[in-house]
């Protein structure tokens, strides 16, 4: 249940790659990660979630509260994800029309 | 019919201990993969519920989640102490609200069934049913 975070810089985007379970009790790891970079003045950024085996509610918390933060610095968060049982979660809870969520990182960037 | 009974503290480093418990009983039921993974994503989240309220006005209560498999069907019950889906109860934020929102859509459509009930004693239970 390790939720593994990896952040690198492509050009002005932040990369965070995300691997493991993001659940109720591994989310608030993610949050202050997302917090930190907003912080830090990185307001693109790419949340790869191809790695993820798990997501809930908390998570999908997470990733619109850090949408809520880019977009106050008119900046962009878009996500990579190609496993359609992740997918799932997005398409029933609405988020597709939240997020561009793109099949692969190079899609992300480009 | 099999009936499990798992009980965790109301800590939400134990809910995953619950997905992979109901994860594994689902396999032994004969559940196809995907419906594995919806059920593990239904019972996370009426867990997580049931926790994220305990934690906030009974910590010391456990969560408890019964697992039944009779004939065509497999039956969840997850026990709290609280009422996570009455927001006004309790001490619940907005960003709490927002999370619980996109709960109760995930439980609406990845079981077949999701009732929640008023418990005899307090607290509430979520009865998952998942038709074989």
């Amino acid at each position: 249940m390790e939720l593994g975070i990896d952040v690198s810089k492509v050009d002005s985007h932040a990369v965070v790659s995300v691997s493991g379970e993001i659940d109720v009790y591994t989310a608030p790891k993610l949050r202050e990660k997302l917090i930190e970079l907003v912080s830090e003045g990185t307001y693109d950024v790419v949340v790869d979630l191809e790695k993820v085996d798990f997501l809930d509610s908390t998570g999908l918390g997470v990733l619109v509260g850090a949408l809520k933060r880019v977009k106050a610095h008119d900046g962009s968060l878009s996500l990579v994800c190609s496993q359609d049982k992740i997918l799932k979660i997005f398409k029933i809870t609405g988020l597709t029309k939240v997020f561009p969520i793109h099949d692969t990182l190079e899609e992300a960037l480009s | 019919m099999t009936q499990v009974e798992i009980e965790i503290p109301s800590r939400s480093v134990y809910v995953g201990v619950v997905r992979l418990a109901l994860a594994a009983l689902a396999r032994s039921a004969g559940l196809s993969e995907e419906s594995v993974d919806d059920l593990k994503i239904a019972v996370g989240e009426a867990c997580a519920n049931a926790v994220i309220v305990n934690e906030e006005t009974a910590p010391d209560v456990p969560v408890k989640v019964h697992w039944t498999h009779e004939d065509a069907r497999v039956v969840v019950n997850v026990e709290g102490a609280g009422h996570p889906f009455d927001s006004g109860e309790t001490a619940i934020d907005d960003g709490l609200a927002a999370r619980m929102e996109m709960s109760v859509a995930l439980l609406e459509s990845l079981v077949d069934s999701c009732e929640v009930t008023e418990r005899p004693g307090g607290g509430t239970s979520a009865r998952l049913t998942i038709n074989l």
